[in-house]
């Protein structure tokens, strides 16, 4: 498997080449161009339990699969969201992704759910990681630009910022500032890091997008 | 306090590299991360002429953000700043002449040297349904404002006409009024007949995209909502 990370970093997308037998696993709708020898099977990671965990986590939770059949083939991949797109070596490590995040995968990789901590009193929603284990690539994505901060020590983090994280370094999810702040400011949960590595972040939050446009909805009228 | 933007155009965030006891002021919900040596406080402004907490809290529920964070660094510190939209952030230096007025929403942070007017009446209009609000920002400092899409600037000597939703800032030497654009606009889409005619001589920072079309475009294409 060969791969090209194109259109960077603003409309990036994902370009693999499969050997004949090669196979991708991508989130439902992340095709976007194939040839024609290339396969496609829908299917349930991880079972039923695996699959509602997964679909808990904001992902969904049936993935495809992409198999080149009988020669060589091409696929392209492209996040939901407009932004960037990065490669993950995998060699027997643990990565947790924002869900969202999550592109596609060539290997022996396991996807599972994982609850990152309290929930948000201010969003109603859950804090809830994708957990990503074992050996082979993993392409990520992010809404806006992609960050790579290198923690030493410790560091803060929005939550809906979060878009990628080794397992190497220790989070904790809390609430920024006091009471005040956490309920007034907007800043609703962060990560704070502690230890050493590399996460990544966007420069856009899609929790907060889906906020703004909320006022623009029609109301409902009242029978 | 030095400031990077990265990530331009399309995504910017700005890195605000802060000293010993240095802080900046920010839009709520603004911060994408920072170091762990970085406080933050929380004040309420109400805006555009009042209202108070209530009012204030009314528009929290309707998805608006109105509070003001202060981050301060003790030690040196940093923090990452960005826009709820995707686009560009500039970077307007304040020298203690000129005052800028800045359209609420394009409003990210400024450094404390600032004063923050949210009082400032300036044009209190409704524009396709959506209040506009300005703030009047004075003093010597850095004023970080962002722009739905690309950010541009016209000096402006004599007159121009901006249609309202693209308006991110202005020199306070500048004065505008509404007046009715003629033509199929102003015919077909129903209150948005009005554009901004600026006079005098200063600068003047737009978007390349209208934000409140934007969000009619989507919310069009949504489910109504509860009240």
């Amino acid at each position: 498997m060969d791969y090209e990370l194109t259109g960077k970093p603003d409309y990036a997308l994902v370009e693999l080449s499969l050997e004949a037998g090669e196979s991708v696993v991508a989130e439902p709708g992340a095709m976007v161009a194939m040839s024609a020898n290339v396969q496609i099977k829908t299917e349930m990671k991880g079972g039923l339990l695996g699959g509602l965990k997964r679909k808990l986590a904001g992902e969904n939770f049936m993935t495809n699969t992409f198999t080149a059949e009988g020669a060589p083939g091409t696929i392209k991949l492209a996040p939901s969201t407009p932004g960037d797109v990065e490669a993950i070596e995998l060699s027997g490590g643990t990565y947790f992704l924002q869900a969202g995040a999550y592109i596609a995968h060539v290997g022996d990789i396991e996807i599972d759910a994982k609850f990152g901590g309290a929930k948000s009193f201010f969003s109603g929603e859950g804090f809830i990681l994708l957990k990503i284990s074992g050996t082979g690539t993993l392409f990520i994505s992010s809404y806006g630009g992609l960050k790579k901060v290198h923690v030493d020590g410790e560091y803060i983090v929005d939550t809906t910022h979060i878009v990628a994280f080794p397992d190497t370094i220790d989070y904790k999810v809390e609430a920024v500032g006091g009471l005040k702040a956490t309920f007034l400011s907007g800043e609703g949960l962060v990560c704070r890091y502690r230890g050493q590595g590399d996460i990544f972040i966007q420069t856009r939050s899609g929790p907060a997008f889906a906020g703004w446009v909320n006022p623009f909805r029609a109301v409902k009228k009242k029978n | 306090m030095r400031i990077e933007i990265q990530h331009r155009p399309s995504y910017a965030v700005a890195d605000v590299h802060l000293g010993d006891g240095e802080a900046v002021i920010s839009e709520g919900g603004a911060m994408v991360c920072m170091s762990t040596n970085v406080s933050v406080e929380t004040s309420t402004f109400s805006r555009g002429g009042g209202g108070g907490l209530l009012k204030a809290a009314k528009r929290l529920l309707a998805g608006e953000n109105f509070f003001l964070n202060k981050f301060t660094a003790s030690g040196d510190g940093h923090v990452s700043l960005a826009p709820t939209l995707i686009g560009d952030i500039e970077h307007i230096q304040l020298d203690g002449g000129k005052a800028v007025i800045v359209q609420g929403s394009s409003f990210l942070a400024g450094s404390t040297g600032l004063d923050l007017d949210t009082q400032f009446a300036g044009f209190k209009g409704l524009f396709s349904g959506e209040n506009i609000f300005w703030i009047k920002v004075t003093g010597t400092g850095d004023l970080l404002v962002n722009s739905f899409g690309g950010v541009f600037s016209v000096d402006v000597d004599g007159e121009y006409v901006v249609d309202t939703g693209h308006i991110v800032a202005y020199e306070e030497s500048l004065e505008f009024k509404p007046q009715k654009v003629g033509g199929w606009k102003a015919t077909l889409l129903s209150g948005e007949g009005l554009v901004c005619k600026f006079t005098g001589k200063g600068k003047l920072w737009m978007q390349t995209h209208n934000a409140p079309g934007f969000g009619q475009f989507l919310g069009a294409k949504l489910p109504p909502r509860e009240r």
